[in-house]
């Protein structure tokens, strides 16, 4: 690796490396200040926690609907915009919007009192205790995103084969089953995984949308700190550990995908 | 002749349908920030705002503490991207010939990591090197993300045309260092200001990390959350600036992105000296 390479790999290492440390530490910290004794008690109290245990179920319930319901958007997206880049190109904005401005959007439209509100001549919605804006919210961000993905793996080898289909006699249903969907299922799910990564390590989107109770991992820690001071910053420290491990395994299982997408498309690219 | 069957919509006009629903489908609901951002008075179940006026805008501009946070929002963000491409050019160059996913999967590190753990953990130890609670502490933890993002965008510059371009500079006894600020960079100069704006978008979006480290330092997406229960027309107001970079990258990575395609035409077209020849050509 040439020298001048190495500042970027070193700072990027380093800080992402020091941060996850950092955290660590401060999850087997027993007291205030630092040295005055290591332990596990932070671990033991927060996995006991049914607010943290419910936080986890919670996190993983947004993560799994909003991916689940943003993949099956973006295979529609992608089959219906095939050959729409102008459509294509609008669907890169709610991409580059940030989380919180998207979260303000939700607001305006299906807060309480919102245009959805108006529209429907609502008084104003209950609590949501669903997790449903918050999902939503990632839908609007995460549908398009995965979208993109799979119009980008619908290139010109799948319109190829799928010709080649055509003319061996499958039909419009065949095609899509045995030629699309194998094309589009490994891109789909690895960034399905990278969308559902985000969503658990999230914290201003819920921490605006979502309910007080049960809380996502993310405000989850930030409220244990807010309730019981800097002395809870261990459990804090716990609870974003979990979402870490989570969202490291989420990433991984990508990567994987993503490989195994690469070794195919370097067969495919050898049989043609 | 073509025709389409009876009583079936012609796939051009259904494909225009769809097209005109996703685009509605996405500018829509923007276009309700502006209205709301010029809401002077939207109360009950009025579908549509019984006062309009720019109380919002007179509101945010004439707060310090959010033209201050605007103000360190885009100077944390400038300062961020240009040390991020800087560090990610040599990285880019790397991992462009070489393809490394050992290197690819380091730069992709901190994507994966929650903003959270990576604000709280470098909170825990940025005090050690004399970094408790500034700007100088937010730039830190905003560069591990900034940089994986630079280093994306200015990898698909290093191809063969630009090896070229260097080749003929060289030979013809430019030094290193000349040739790199004369020639390398303003023939990359798309993924350049694309790697800037994407450095800056990513720096400028942070929440949690400036949270952790800022020590109450007010940054935009830190003052825009308690406005938007708040005061939906001032946050609206925010909102619209804090869209305003990002969406100006999207135009920026559109450019870059059809200069690509035009390059990868050129040598079709115009014969193989085209490509060299056009990315010293102006936008």
């Amino acid at each position: 690796m040439p020298l001048a390479a190495l500042p970027a790999f070193l700072i990027v290492g380093m800080l992402t490396a020091g941060g996850v440390i950092g955290v660590v530490r401060t999850s087997l910290q027993e007291g205030l200040v630092a040295g005055q004794g290591m332990g596990f008690g932070a671990w033991g109290r927060t996995l006991a926690d049914p607010a943290f245990r419910r936080a986890v179920g919670f996190t993983l319930w947004v993560a799994a609907t909003s991916t689940a319901v943003s993949a099956a958007a973006a295979l529609a997206l992608a089959l219906g915009l095939r050959r729409s880049c102008r459509a294509r190109a609008v669907l890169a904005l709610p991409v580059a919007a940030p989380h919180l401005v998207v979260a303000a959007l939700a607001v305006v439209w299906v807060g309480p009192g919102g245009l959805v509100d108006r529209l429907l001549g609502a008084a104003g919605g209950g609590v949501d205790r669903t997790g449903w804006a918050v999902a939503a919210v990632y839908v609007a961000k995460e549908a398009p995103f995965l979208a993109l993905l799979a119009s980008a793996a619908l290139d010109e080898a799948t319109a190829e084969l799928e010709a080649t289909a055509a003319v061996l006699g499958a039909g419009p249903w065949a095609r899509l089953r045995d030629v699309i969907l194998p094309r589009l299922l490994l891109p789909l799910a690895a960034g399905g995984l990278v969308s559902a990564a985000f969503v658990i390590g999230a914290v201003e989107v819920p921490l605006l949308l979502g309910p007080s109770s049960p809380r996502m991992l993310g405000p989850y820690a930030l409220d244990v700190v807010r309730l019981h001071g800097p002395v809870a910053r261990a459990d804090a420290a716990v609870a974003e550990l979990v979402a870490a491990a989570v969202m490291a395994g989420l990433g991984a299982a990508a990567a994987l995908i993503a490989r195994r997408q690469r070794r195919r498309q370097r067969r495919w690219a050898g049989c043609r | 002749m073509n025709r389409a069957p009876v009583g079936r919509v012609p796939v051009r006009a259904r494909r225009s349908t769809l097209e005109a629903l996703v685009v509605a489908a996405v500018v829509v609901p923007f276009l309700a920030l502006v209205v709301q951002a010029v809401a002077d008075r939207w109360q009950g179940q009025a579908l549509i705002p019984q006062a309009m006026g720019w109380r919002g805008v007179r509101l945010a501009a004439g707060d310090p503490i959010l033209v201050r946070a605007v103000g360190a929002s885009l100077a944390v963000g400038a300062v961020v991207a240009v040390a991020a491409v800087v560090l990610a050019w040599p990285a880019a160059r790397y991992l462009a010939r070489t393809g490394s996913r050992a290197g690819w999967a380091l730069l992709a590190a901190p994507v994966l990591v929650p903003p959270l753990v990576l604000g709280d953990g470098l909170a825990a130890w940025l005090p050690a090197i004399g970094l408790r609670g500034g700007y100088a502490a937010i730039v830190v933890a905003h560069l591990p993300a900034s940089i994986a993002y630079a280093a994306l965008a200015l990898a698909p510059a290093f191809g063969p045309e630009l090896d070229e371009v260097d080749a003929t500079a060289a030979v013809l006894g430019a030094s290193p260092a000349r040739r790199l600020v004369t020639v390398v960079v303003p023939a990359a100069r798309r993924h350049v200001l694309l790697a800037l704006a994407l450095g800056f978008t990513v720096s400028w979006s942070q929440y949690a990390t400036s949270l952790t480290v800022g020590g109450g330092r007010p940054m935009l997406p830190l003052v825009l959350v308690p406005f938007v229960r708040r005061d939906p027309q001032v946050a609206a107001v925010l909102s619209l600036v804090f869209l305003a970079p990002p969406v100006l990258t999207l135009a920026a990575a559109a450019r870059a992105a059809g200069h690509r395609r035009a390059r990868r035409a050129g040598p079709q077209d115009e014969g193989a000296g085209a490509g060299i020849g056009r990315v010293h050509s102006p936008v």
